[in-house]
């Protein structure tokens, strides 16, 4: 039967991470967001706790947590500063294609990078050929990654993952939102270091990924959530506290649900990845239902608080602009639209959620 | 019944879109890179000053009997914040003149106050007026105010706390609500002039928002602050009139529709940068899977827009003919900046990875057009005057 509880360990996740954005990412948020980098005492103990390698292969010194326990402690983490994870996460999201299509090669990879406390890498999905690739060589510009380092950049595309390693210039730019990660356009003109091809191992990559922006969408959505309901209960206009306004009230408890339903699917998209089959559509959907709540609650967050909640007093404007960077993300909603779109007519229609065998939609 | 425009009004707005482009929107750039608002003594002010620009804030009041001349009305006054805004929002608000305090001035000052206070502005330098309403603890609720106003033979003495006033620092005189007794609510309200360098008003910081950068919005106290009791708008036979404090407030219908309409400008940018973006990297030689929903989602946007400045105009209009349009406001106003910041939201995902970079004006446009649906009455409090004027709902305290 269906079971949503938690386990004691779960649990155990939850805190930890959650405390940990409480007492050292939050207070620190706006000092990393001004200096565009995360003070070197937060990513040494970040990794102390071993945060960045929660989903590692316990082979390669990682916890070797399934997805799901990640998804937990994203959520946590990004109500504190979601730029901060980016920029502790080290060789972060790369490690998904390394994991899932690069075999030994991509682990003996991920063994040289992980061991770097410094050591960043990112993922760039070319879904509309922006790059140029050649048979030994990748050319091209991508406007931005939030990056201003990385020892190991790979280029999903179709279903190959190309490792770059060297021939990559950043070159810093200002962005909306996630200064602390850093912030780059990206020149390239790469010699490839490795070729992984996998058709299933590409689509499990960019399901993970989607469901690592999906958890992080869904911390600063309830964050920014959580902030205005407290603000709304102290403030007082026209002689009650705003949250007792049934415009203001009906708002919170319609941005409460939407919250609780993309929690639900991403648990349930975490739940996808661990069974043998598709989970593809579970994550874009995941991706979407996150994305969408987060810049609705991102943009209420500010209204709530009203003129004060546009001044960089209040963290909500920085939840705002969060919200709508980390939704473009290995290309945002529109991506993941397609996705569901390609999809929609094999959809089974029965009762429950299933997960699609493998090569019925690859 | 037609929407089309004049030859002259075209004619003028050519003329902003010519400065807008020059200056507006390399200055408003400028200004977020640095996160600092456009220094008073900048060139451009004086430029705008001596092209014989000033902030397009609605009919010269001396002209009021007569039929509002047509560079004057409420209906140009819309185009051109429109225009503006389209350029640069922030910089419009820096424009020198009366801005926000022009409206209190023209309709509640006599005419003694008229001359004394506007008179500053035809010196051909930049001068600038501000409106203090909002305080830390009353913004919506402006029933709530608390600075106090007491008579003291021939002056008045204010003690008090205003936020968030736009350009309050080098104004050479702010409009200031105060109460003579915050328990006679809306009744106990005056409108006061304070003027630059009086003792006692001091601003005390300079606030950092998230958009809209150009211009300052400031915090400021009133601590013993005397004036001259000839600085009471109106004076005092005023507000001895029942309607008199409330037909002051229905000054700022007409703003209401400007702003809302410059919500449309700032949508429109978007809009227009997005648009433009398609066109440049995804034209027919190389479509993408999201090609169609691109253009879908474009048009959709313009919808919203569209729409939303027709209700503008139709709020601008009603006051041209002298016809009330406090709910026509409203609805204008509650309207556009929803649509506005879709647009703007629409334009960063259609430029993709792209869309989240400073310099591609898309994110700094989501940024400042938040400001719109806060300022001049959250779209929340429209609601309220909507639904009290189509279904009654009650009054709050
Ligand atoms: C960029 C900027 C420039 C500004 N410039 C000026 C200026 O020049 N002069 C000036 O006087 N002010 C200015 N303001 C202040 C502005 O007018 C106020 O911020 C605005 O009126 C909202 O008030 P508040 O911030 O106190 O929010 P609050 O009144 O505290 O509202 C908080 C939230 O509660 C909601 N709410 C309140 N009451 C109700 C209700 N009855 N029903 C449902 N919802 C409700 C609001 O919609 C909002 O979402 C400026 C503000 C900004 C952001």
């Amino acid at each position: 039967m269906f079971e949503l509880s938690l386990t004691e360990e779960d649990d155990l996740l939850r805190k930890t991470s959650g405390d940990f954005a409480e007492s050292r990412l939050g207070p620190a948020a706006r000092d990393s967001e001004g200096n565009r980098e995360v003070a070197a005492a937060i990513v040494s103990e970040y990794r102390e706790l071993g945060m960045h390698a929660l989903e590692l292969p316990e082979s390669l010194g990682g916890s070797g947590l399934p997805p799901f326990g990640k998804a937990l402690v994203l959520e946590q983490l990004a109500g504190g500063d979601a730029a901060a994870v980016l920029a502790c996460d080290g060789v972060g999201p790369a490690i998904y294609p390394l994991v899932e299509m690069g075999g030994v090669r991509g682990a003996s990879l991920l063994e040289e990078l992980v061991g770097k406390a410094d050591a960043r890498g990112w993922v760039i999905v070319d879904r509309e050929d922006a790059l140029e690739v050649t048979a030994d060589r990748v050319r091209g510009r991508w406007p931005w990654v939030p990056a201003e380092k990385l020892d190991v950049l790979v280029v999903l595309k179709g279903n190959r993952a190309l490792v770059l390693r060297e021939g990559v210039e950043l070159e810093p730019v200002k962005p909306c939102a996630l200064h602390a990660a850093g912030s780059a356009a990206v020149a390239i003109d790469a010699p490839i270091a490795e070729t992984f091809e996998s058709a299933s191992g590409a689509a499990r990559s960019e399901a993970r990924l989607r469901l690592y922006a999906a958890s992080l969408l869904l911390g600063v959505a309830a964050t920014s959530l959580r902030y205005a309901i407290e603000y709304t209960k102290e403030r007082v206009t026209f002689g009650r506290p705003v949250a007792h306004h049934q415009g203001v009230a009906f708002l919170i408890a319609d941005l409460a649900c939407r919250i609780d339903a993309a929690r639900l699917s991403i648990w349930r998209a975490a739940w996808a990845l661990e069974q043998d089959g598709d989970p593809t559509e579970a994550a874009a959907a995941a991706f979407l239902d996150a994305a969408d709540t987060a810049l609705e609650c991102g943009e209420q967050g500010v209204q709530l608080l009203g003129g004060h909640g546009y001044m960089q007093d209040h963290p909500v404007e920085k939840w705002m602009r969060e919200a709508r960077t980390l939704a473009q993300l290995w290309g945002g909603r529109d991506a993941a639209l397609d996705v569901l779109a390609d999809r929609v007519l094999e959809t089974s229609g029965h009762v429950g959620f299933a997960v699609p065998s493998w090569g019925k939609q690859i | 019944m037609d929407f089309a425009l004049d030859q002259k009004s075209v004619q003028r707005l050519k003329l902003l879109r010519g400065l807008g482009k020059e200056l507006f929107r390399p200055l408003g750039m400028e200004a977020d890179k640095k996160g600092e608002p456009i220094p008073p003594d900048h060139p451009f002010f004086q430029q705008i000053v001596d092209m014989g620009l000033v902030s397009p804030l609605g009919p010269d009041p001396e002209k009021k009997k007569s039929e509002p001349s047509e560079k004057r009305s409420n209906r140009m006054a819309v185009l051109f914040a429109e225009e503006a805004s389209y350029w640069d929002r922030g910089v419009a608000v820096t424009m020198p003149g009366p801005g926000l305090g022009g409206p209190p001035i023209n309709k509640m000052g006599t005419p003694a106050q008229r001359e004394r206070f506007m008179s500053v502005f035809k010196d051909k330098k930049p001068h600038w007026g501000a409106f203090a309403m909002t305080e830390p603890s009353a913004g919506s609720d402006v029933a709530g105010i608390k600075t106090l106003a007491r008579r003291d033979g021939n002056s008045w003495v204010l003690n008090g706390a205003k936020t968030f006033i736009s350009n309050a620092k080098r104004a050479e005189w702010v409009i200031v609500f105060a109460t003579i007794d915050p328990k006679l609510g809306r009744a106990g309200h005056r409108a006061f002039v304070v003027e630059k360098d009086t003792p006692g008003f001091d601003v005390t910081r300079v606030e950092r928002k998230m958009g809209l950068k150009a211009y300052e919005s400031c915090s400021f106290v009133l601590e013993d602050c005397r004036i001259p009791a000839d600085n009471l708008l109106g004076g005092e036979a005023y507000y001895e009139k029942k309607a008199g404090f409330k037909g002051a407030m229905s000054a700022f219908n007409a703003s209401r529709a400007l702003v809302a309409v410059m919500a449309i400008g700032v949508g429109r940018a978007a809009w227009d940068h997005a648009r433009q973006f398609v066109r440049d990297n995804y034209d027919l030689g190389r479509p993408i899977p999201r090609y169609r929903r691109i253009l879908e989602r474009l048009a959709t946007v313009k919808r919203g827009l569209d729409a939303g400045r027709a209700l503008a105009w139709r709020g601008a209009w009603l006051l041209d003919i002298g016809e009330p349009n406090a709910l026509e406001a409203s609805m204008a106003k509650q309207f556009c900046p929803p649509a506005a910041l879709a647009a703007c939201s629409t334009a960063v995902e259609v430029l993709a990875d792209a869309g989240v970079r400073n310099d591609e004006l898309v994110e700094k446009l989501y940024r400042d057009v938040k400001a719109m649906d806060i300022v001049e009455g959250t779209q929340q409090i429209q609601r309220t005057i909507i639904a009290r004027r189509l279904v009654g709902l009650p009054q709050e305290t």
